[in-house]
């Protein structure tokens, strides 16, 4: 028979409550190694620019762009580490949660009959430290996407699993 | 009848499309170096040294090029349907093999641009699920035969496919719904918004300007000017006539080429009502005939301002999911009055109703607003510095209040609603937008706060559909939760299709 009965919107399940699981904290380091990289190569740049070009303005301003990429590196390491407590995921029966970001803080939630695809990806450095990142897929190119980094590989391949069943 | 079972080539005619295909892409792709030898060869008679009869050799031998490359892709180039296949094959030495399961065509456009109007073929264009990009293009058909083509590759019949609504729904129950008259378009033209065209022009003219810099320079336009100003030095009030003389011939300009813009993009629009699709015809060179079907309809976009209102022109703009990008901004219909609009709306979607209750974002919007203008507020002044000196302030007296008018606006017409089985949510300044979805159109759903925000407790929702994101801004953040747990339950628990 049909029924259509009113929505009793305090008993929705609500998505705030739910309690979001850390990603694995060896992916910390990788932010790390990613940041050092980056800022290596930035002063690798300015330091040959300095020595091979031996022109006096860049050595005026040398010191101040050093002092202000330094400045630049430990701001950013602090960002890192106080977001990285804002990374979680959660899945739910109908869904995945994913959240992020420290200065701006985005949490998306897919249900999981709207997922396209799934994969689960292993960078260079991540095989060294056995994590692996599982990117969902929605349809269209609006920006519904998650890319959920850090997670240890069974873990990954365990949701990429449970997901995979879920969407058939 | 036709017979599509066996290989065939696109009509004879095909070569000379391919020929203008070839042709002008060659063209474009050498503009300048044209450009720069013609204006050697005007100037000297010579180019490279090379006498008036070798180079119409070369260029003829060029296009003879052109030509044998045309009839090898003609010959290259065969379709054909295999039981429930499209199958099409081209390259002249990369062999390409496309075929296409005629379950997963989701849309076939026959279109026409100015080469094909003036031989009378068409061009086929058949689009898939899964690749945003319309690949298999066929050149030149006769109408009839495009037509029959059509018919044959949307006859396939099965009841998973999602797009059967388009198969089924044969013109017996057409009918003209709406057309564009003279007067709508010349209306819709004159309310642009010029600006935009203006930017259009100054863009266009600037990135000329740079590209031929050196030919213009030869010119001497500028010292010519120069020479006029120097002339009238003495006589501010000539140069404030040339200054309206010219800021009124661009906006003459700018107002003409909206008007053009309009008339060549919706010339004798129509939209044309089947049984469950809407077809929408329109152009003049570029004539597109593009069918919007309720299954794949994302977003909703509702256009007008004050002024448009008055002369009851709206524009409907339907953003529609694995749509051609080049495709994407004829998917609109300009001169609507409101009666219109509903009508449509209630067919490709539901009807809006009442908007009963119209939830606005928080104060804290008025806020972001501001601080957003300080930066072109910064701009203007530092630029009237330059001009005026101390007097600077003065541009202040208009910039303040119009963008104060423009602020008070903007959070006047933001606000959401959710009703029904539909979000909607307006905004805009000087034009009122209003953008309207179905719940079971969102594929994710997003909240997003700064650090800021998060003192104030206030959070920013974006819903997510195939095609654009919608944004409901600054809202209370155990409103925004409600917001975010509603439109899942609906989403998860209703578990209808999206497509």
């Amino acid at each position: 028979m049909f029924a259509n009965q009113e929505i009793d919107i305090s008993t929705i399940p609500k998505a705030e409550i739910v309690s979001l699981k850390p990603i694995s904290r060896s992916y910390l380091k990788i932010l790390f190694i990613n940041n050092i990289l980056k800022y290596i190569i930035l002063f690798g740049l300015i330091i040959s620019g300095n020595n091979f070009l031996e022109k006096e303005w860049i050595s005026n301003v040398f010191w101040y762009v050093i002092i202000l990429l330094v400045v630049l590196f430990i701001l950013q390491s602090i960002i890192t580490v106080l977001g990285f407590k804002k990374r979680g995921y959660a899945l739910r029966t109908h869904d995945i949660i994913y959240a992020k970001g420290l200065l701006s803080h985005k949490k998306t939630i897919v249900p999981f009959i709207r997922i396209q695809h799934t994969e689960t990806k292993q960078s260079f450095i991540a095989k060294l430290f056995n994590l692996a990142s599982l990117n969902v897929y929605t349809a269209g190119e609006s920006g519904g996407d998650l890319s959920i980094n850090g997670l240890t590989r069974t873990e990954a391949e365990n949701i990429n699993q449970l997901l995979t069943t879920k969407i058939k | 009848m036709f017979d599509f079972t066996n290989p065939s080539r696109q009509s004879i005619k095909g070569i000379a499309v391919l020929f203008g295909f070839n042709s002008y892409k060659i063209i474009k792709s050498l503009f300048l170096a044209i450009a720069a030898l013609s204006y050697s060869f005007i100037k000297s008679g010579k180019v490279f040294g090379m006498s008036q009869n070798k180079i119409i050799v070369i260029v003829f031998s060029v296009f003879l090029v052109i030509f044998i490359r045309s009839i090898l892709q003609y010959l290259n180039f065969k379709f054909y349907i295999d039981n429930d296949d499209f199958i099409l094959s081209k390259g002249i030495l990369n062999k390409e093999k496309i075929s296409v399961s005629k379950s997963k065509i989701q849309n076939i456009y026959i279109r026409q641009n100015v080469l094909q109007q003036i031989i009378n073929v068409v061009q086929l264009e058949i689009e898939t699920a899964g690749d945003a990009k319309a690949e298999v293009k066929i050149n030149a058909l006769s109408r009839e035969r495009a037509l029959e083509l059509k018919e044959h590759l949307l006859s396939y019949k099965s009841i998973e496919n999602k797009g059967l609504e388009l198969l089924n729904d044969t013109p017996k129950v057409t009918a003209v719904y709406y057309r564009a008259s003279l007067k709508k378009l010349f209306l819709e033209g004159l309310s642009q918004n010029h600006i935009k065209s203006f930017m259009i022009i100054v863009g266009f003219v600037g990135g000329f300007y740079t590209s031929y810099e050196d030919y213009l320079k030869q010119l001497k336009l500028g010292d010519k000017f120069e020479l006029l100003v120097k002339q009238n030095e003495n006589s501010i009030s000539i140069l404030i006539v040339v200054f309206l003389l010219i800021l009124s011939v661009t906006l003459i300009i700018s107002i003409l080429f909206s008007l053009i813009k309009t008339f060549l993009l919706n010339f004798e629009l129509q939209v044309i009502e089947h049984k469950k699709t809407i077809e929408i015809k329109k152009g003049l060179f570029n004539k597109v005939a593009i069918i919007l079907s309720p299954s794949r309809i994302q977003n909703i976009e509702i256009k007008n301002n004050r002024l448009k209102r008055y002369f009851g022109l709206n524009t409907l703009s339907i953003k529609q999911a694995m749509v051609d990008k080049k495709l994407q901004k004829h998917f609109s219909i300009i001169g609507l009055d409101r009666v219109q609009v509903d009508y449509l709306v209630k067919k490709l979607m539901q009807k809006i109703g009442l908007i009963s209750k119209q939830e606005k974002p928080e104060k804290y919007y008025i806020r972001v607003l501001i601080l957003k203008s300080i930066i072109p507020i910064l701009i203007f002044n530092l630029l009237s510095f330059f001009k005026f000196g101390n007097q600077f302030w003065i541009v202040n007296l208009f910039l303040v209040p119009l963008i104060s008018v423009l602020i008070y606006w903007r959070y006047r017409k933001a606000y959401y609603a959710i009703k029904d089985n539909m979000l909607i949510v307006g905004s805009g300044a000087i034009s009122t937008i209003t953008e309207l979805l179905e719940f079971h159109k969102i594929q994710a759903v997003a909240t997003k706060q700064t650090i800021f925000q998060k003192i104030r407790k206030i959070v920013t929702v974006e819903i997510y559909t195939a095609s654009k994101a919608t944004k409901i801004l600054y809202v209370k953040e155990s409103r925004a939760n409600t917001i975010v747990d509603y439109l899942l339950y609906q989403v998860e628990s209703q578990r209808k299709d999206w497509m």
